[in-house]
């Protein structure tokens, strides 16, 4: 807008910087406000160093537009409100692909077989585990959701303990106890009650996927053990296979 | 001129967000069920959690700045309660002796500590670059998302500039009340009369609250809190079960395997010395 073109401007104009003017004079003296040598922190975020700091990099390369993009800002979204689920898919990431390769990578000729095996059971935990997550978390999330979008329903009377003056949306945003118990309500669910369940189910998953999947079974991708492995038995049998009464043996029909 | 301010904004697109979810429900029934559970959910355990004798004494017992960050704390509990449950395990293992089952408790707890140690360590080192990075983040979601940048109470600025933003903005809104205050006393002027007072000077350490005061985004407060959630998720993560288990654990294996390797050649070499004599 032209500030030349002041002459014409509407009252609307005027009440929406006084709204400005309002908003920041409240939030100054209200709740949840920590002013402090006329600079404003609720502490989230790194220290202020105080220093001027240079144009941020707003140019068209990689990070940019990765962060302009649609699915980075939804997968921030989910990072956001439905940690639990976040956790899981950062586990996929993690122990389900960079492990394994990293494992692989560094695996000797002797215990290939055994880092292959190990490879493919943390896959599938990782998998099962943000598919489990996933399912379990979507009801506990989607109620999350209507708390945050309509807390006076939910948490009216609830001022005082949440250090605000009234209970609204954006009153809750500035809250620290209101992030920090929603964080922890958040993540409770799957941090106290449902991770033995789900690590019940998961640990009871694996082998199908493993069998059905990978096609491997516990045990068989191992060197044969117990008596069969005995070096003089296989000794011996090699022994009789080549010895001239066997090879003189004519079995089948004649 | 039609004045559009943010909350209508993001009350609009709320409510956007409703239809759509509304218009793409395939099966009402099961909606309408699933809508009910959670429903049930909010009151019966969010409800309920809020206002429970744990989460006053939770808030009464953390306000201090280091419990701000709960998704670190909530991952390390995580980590700690299936460590724990690890170690109690090997020390009940009937098929493992003793020494056998304390040694292995024993690794289970150092890996533990390691983890969360290095864990807090990488998170808490990492704040100040991370403040960029959200900062940097947020320019660019502004660069395409205009109406976030408030331009009719802060003109049209350059969000690369977000920094000088931060700090100055009183500036430029209080030199935007003076234009309009100077504007009211003109005999034409068909508004409202009143003039506006000035803005405190304040600058924002971070973007997080300058969002939160100045800007008044709500989809950019939830993306902001989303980079923090994010890095700590990833840290935890990639130190519980990448750093430590690969690349510390496994040369730490190595060495150990190298060590008892040559302990036990050394032992043999006595022995042998021993049967000589």
């Amino acid at each position: 807008m032209k500030i030349d073109s002041i002459k014409n401007y509407p009252a609307g104009y005027v009440s929406q910087t006084n709204k400005l003017k309002h908003d920041y004079e409240h939030e100054k003296h209200g709740a949840g406000m920590h002013r402090e040598n006329e600079s404003v922190n609720r502490g989230y975020y790194g220290s202020f160093t105080g220093k001027e700091k240079a144009a941020v990099n707003v140019g068209n390369n990689f990070v940019n537009k990765t962060f302009r993009s649609n699915w980075f800002q939804k997968l921030l979204h989910v990072f956001e409100e439905k940690t639990v689920v976040a956790s899981t898919l950062v586990a996929l990431i993690v122990a389900g692909v960079a492990r394994p390769a990293t494992n692989l990578v560094m695996a000797g000729k002797e215990d290939r077989e055994d880092s292959i095996y190990a490879a493919s059971h943390a896959i599938s935990s990782a998998i099962i585990g943000f598919i489990v997550s996933s399912i379990v978390m979507a009801p506990f999330d989607k109620a999350f959701r209507k708390i945050k979008e309509d807390p006076k329903k939910y948490l009216q009377g609830l001022e005082e303990l949440l250090d605000v003056k009234e209970i609204g949306k954006r009153k809750l945003e500035k809250s620290v106890p209101y992030k920090k118990i929603s964080k922890v309500a958040q993540m409770i669910p799957d941090t106290l009650i449902l991770g033995v369940p789900k690590a019940m189910l998961t640990i009871a998953l694996i082998p199908p996927i493993l069998k059905y999947v990978f096609h491997l079974e516990k045990g068989k991708h191992k060197a044969p053990q117990g008596p069969d492995a005995n070096p003089d038995k296989q000794k011996y049998v090699e022994k009789l296979i080549k010895a001239p009464t066997l090879k003189a043996f004519k079995g089948g029909d004649k | 001129m039609k004045v559009i301010s943010t909350q209508l904004y993001n009350q609009n697109y709320s409510a956007n967000r409703k239809s759509y979810n509304s218009k793409n429900t395939t099966a009402p029934q099961f909606t309408g069920k699933y809508d009910q559970f959670t429903e049930w959910i909010a009151n019966n355990y969010y409800k309920r959690f809020y206002n429970s004798k744990f989460a006053k004494s939770f808030i009464n017992n953390t306000k201090g700045k280091k419990w701000n960050n709960m998704t670190t704390h909530m991952s390390a509990l995580g980590s700690t309660l299936i460590s724990g449950m690890y170690i109690v395990r090997t020390l009940q293992n009937d098929k493992l002796d003793v020494e056998k089952r304390k040694t292995l408790a024993l690794n289970d707890l150092m890996v533990w500590a390691l983890s969360t140690l290095g864990a807090y360590f990488m998170d808490a080192k990492l704040g100040n670059w991370w403040n960029g990075v959200t900062t940097r983040f947020t320019a660019n979601y502004l660069m395409d998302n205009k109406k976030a940048k408030r331009v009719r109470t802060l003109g049209d600025w350059d969000p690369a500039n977000i920094n000088d933003m931060m700090n100055n903005w009183h500036e430029k809104v209080n030199a935007r009340i003076d234009k309009i205050n100077e504007a009211i006393k003109s005999p034409d002027y068909k508004g409202a009369r009143k003039p506006l007072e000035k803005v405190e000077a304040a600058a924002y350490k971070n973007v997080r609250d300058f969002n939160l005061d100045v800007l008044k985004n709500r989809k950019l407060t939830t993306l902001i809190d989303g980079m923090g959630v994010l890095k700590s998720l990833f840290v935890f993560g990639m130190v519980y079960r990448y750093i430590v288990p690969v690349l510390v654990m496994k040369p730490a294996n190595m060495i150990g395997n190298y060590y008892h390797k040559k302990q036990a050649e050394k032992a043999q070499a006595a022995q042998e010395a021993q049967q000589a004599k």
